[in-house]
């Protein structure tokens, strides 16, 4: 019953297989990571983005993609923050200030219809430079430059004055390409310890822009320090008064536990007294990237007799043409749907949670040590 | 496109409920003996907050469970159970393959008999731990969740726990992520508590998830709160006045005294909180640079009680 190709390999099963080594290809690996990171995205919106290579066309592949991108990278990182840059009629503009509102980012990328003429590397390196130079040393400084043209048009030499200075203020740039590799944006990635990607098809656009979700290594020394945030907590009142970020009145808000003024969302920084206002959620949402789940190994269906059932949703294995996993913690076996939704959104994995691997678990101890400390 | 969607949105009103009950030992026979302690007090009726044992707890929900699957004839439904230690369906059967759409009376029984046998397996396991696992069961759902939702696109998910327990602190990291999950893919998370305490991480969980925190007050009244604020789908909830909660505690709990700080430090590195400035971070062990000495003198200035207690960080953890 069970079908195979020539090289006696079932083929259905090798194209599952092929897709989920895609889509969890993250280093697992316990590095220092810039868990607070400041990013400028840059786009390039010159002429070039007309070009219907991608489908439907370079532009609507890249808005897609790039909203995507922006809900992902606020869902994996809530306490960093973003800004977009666009660069085209061989100009730089920054669309969108450095925040952590998505839809603002989101709204603005969609409001900038207008390709037009040549992008400048240069001017739009230096923008992200004068936006990223302000933030404070902690943070991790990066730069996601997608430039979709084969030219540039630069005011002086970049890398006389450009590079130097980013390397100074230790921004890591990354190029994400459309179309083919510039020696310079090469050169520019390697000097900034950053990448530099070309892309194959949509598909691979996308799987490229997400790998950037995990927040990278921090580069050499770190100045680490620690940070006076505010938890607010919500209130909603019968009266409705004036929010401080947008001078609306609101009936409910975080009140900042320093000055008492209203903000409407979370995280932010206090425009009043500029502490920088968090909720506990947004924090223990970034411990994933600090204690992550092992990476379940394949399970050979032939190993047991009876039908084997997904732990988590109870799939059972009716036909042989599906993929099992099982956890090298507790030992309990996952459909592949379970296993990509385990690794890529839950962050937990159910029969662990279940204390099934109570006696030789380092790795949760630790996690629930810090977990202690946040109870509320 | 996007109008038809809208049309489709109105038309299929299938839902998907998965109940989360609470079925811990130790918190139903407080219960017990709350209650009799209650009776034998004289003004137990003035007091306005009624309680109610596990058995009739169970009725209302079956009634509640048989209303919503009568609701719509596509309606689906899962019971999970959080018990100590231990998360685990008891609708649909996990030994059983693939059930068929069974009848209401099955279900009915199927939870019933589930429930019977629960009782027994708890006392004979001995934990020393008696907060139920709470965080297994959001990911259980989650991932049943996610398989139905690839089987039946169009239905409407949304999750309904029924709490009796306090908060188990050390699941707060993974219940997060559960509710993290759930807010990325608009599942709303209903909660009910029958506790007479607050649940800040259902607070929080509802808060997020854009869905409703109801403590009742008249618990013997339960189905009556069950069907007016949980049955309803969440298409209808957009024209109906859903109770809202006046105030979500967001505040944390510094790591080194667990006290629950308003203002508190951060450690850059591994994210860890502390209520006081000091010169390196216990959990990581990474010595902070001095460079953020003005914070710390204003803090002291305002807050000279916060440095009382000297600091033993030396036997923490490090990673």
């Amino acid at each position: 019953m069970i079908e195979e190709d020539e090289k006696g390999l079932r083929p259905s099963l090798q194209e599952e297989r092929k897709i989920r080594d895609r889509r969890l290809r993250h280093d697992d690996k316990r590095v220092r990571r810039g868990m607070q990171r400041h990013l400028c995205l840059v786009l390039d919106f010159s002429k070039t983005l007309l070009l219907q290579d991608l489908k439907p066309s370079r532009y609507h592949c890249l808005l897609s993609t790039c909203e995507a991108f922006i809900k992902e990278y606020f869902d994996q990182n809530p306490i960093s923050q973003l800004s977009i840059i666009i660069t085209k009629n061989s100009k730089a503009e920054k669309i969108s200030e450095l925040s952590g509102n998505p839809s603002r980012h989101i709204q603005a990328m969609k409001d900038s219809i207008a390709t037009e003429g040549e992008p400048s590397i240069q001017n739009a390196l230096d923008v992200a430079l004068s936006t990223l130079c302000y933030v404070p040393k902690y943070g991790s400084r990066e730069v996601i430059f997608i430039s979709s043209s084969l030219t540039s048009c630069d005011p002086t030499d970049i890398q006389k004055t450009t590079i130097p200075q980013l390397q100074q203020e230790q921004i890591r740039v990354s190029f994400i390409h459309l179309a083919a590799e510039l020696h310079i944006c090469k050169f520019i990635a390697e000097h900034t310890n950053g990448s530099s990607k070309v892309i194959l098809n949509e598909e691979h656009f996308q799987d490229t822009i997400m790998l950037s979700c995990q927040p990278p290594p921090s580069m050499g020394k770190v100045e680490a320090s620690l940070v006076e945030m505010g938890f607010p907590q919500r209130y909603t009142s019968t009266i409705p008064t004036l929010c401080i970020c947008h001078e609306k009145f609101k009936y409910s808000g975080y009140i900042c536990p320093r000055c008492g003024s209203k903000s409407c969302e979370l995280p932010t920084d206090c425009q009043i007294c500029n502490l920088s206002l968090v909720s506990s959620p947004h924090l223990a949402r970034s411990y994933h990237h600090l204690f992550q789940i092992p990476l379940f190994q394949e399970f050979n269906w032939r190993d047991s007799d009876s039908i084997i059932k997904c732990f988590s949703c109870l799939l059972p294995s009716l036909n042989t043409s599906q993929l099992y996993f099982s956890c090298p913690r507790c030992h309990q076996v996952f459909c592949l749907d379970c296993d990509l939704l385990i690794h890529e959104s839950l962050h937990n994995c159910p029969g662990c949670e279940n204390n099934f691997d109570q006696s030789h678990n380092n790795d949760n101890d630790n996690n629930n040590n810090n977990g202690n400390g946040n109870s509320h | 496109m996007v109008i038809i969607e809208s049309t489709d949105e109105e038309e299929y009103d299938t839902s998907l409920l998965v109940i989360i009950v609470d079925t811990n030992i130790y918190s139903w026979g407080n219960r017990i003996l709350q209650m009799s302690n209650k009776t034998e007090s004289t003004s137990s009726t003035k007091l306005g907050s009624s309680l109610i044992g596990f058995n009739t707890f169970v009725e209302h929900l079956m009634v509640f469970i048989n209303l919503h699957l009568m609701l719509n004839q596509e309606n689906q439904i899962a019971v999970i159970s959080s018990q100590i230690g231990e998360a685990r369906f008891l609708f649909p059967e996990p030994h059983q393959s693939q059930s068929t759409k069974s009848e209401q009376k099955s279900i009915q029984n199927i939870i019933l008999g589930k429930l019977l046998h629960l009782d027994t397996t708890i006392k004979e396991t001995n934990q020393e731990s008696t907060s139920s696992n709470f965080s297994a069961a959001l990911s259980l759902s989650l991932c049943y969740i996610n398989r139905i939702k690839k089987e039946v696109p169009i239905i409407r998910p949304r999750i309904f726990v029924l709490n009796i327990s306090p908060d188990a602190s050390s699941q707060y990291i993974s219940v997060m992520n559960c509710i993290f999950s759930a807010q990325k893919q608009s599942i709303p998370l209903d909660t009910c508590i029958l506790s007479q305490q607050d649940s800040t991480f259902l607070q929080q969980a509802s808060h997020l998830t854009n869905g409703i925190y109801l403590k009742p007050q008249r618990q013997e009244n339960l189905s009556q709160y069950l069907i007016s604020t949980f049955l309803m789908d969440t298409y209808s909830r957009k024209l109906l006045q859903c109770p809202t909660l006046k105030s979500v505690d967001y505040r944390a709990t510094c790591f080194c005294h667990k006290r629950i700080v308003d203002i508190g430090f951060v450690c850059s590195v591994c994210l860890s909180i502390f209520c006081s400035y000091s010169s390196s971070c216990s959990t990581c062990g990474t010595k902070f640079s001095l460079k953020i000495e003005i914070p710390k003198s204003r803090k002291s200035l305002s807050q000279p009680s916060s440095q009382e207690q000297p600091t033993n960080n030396k036997d923490k953890v490090e990673y």
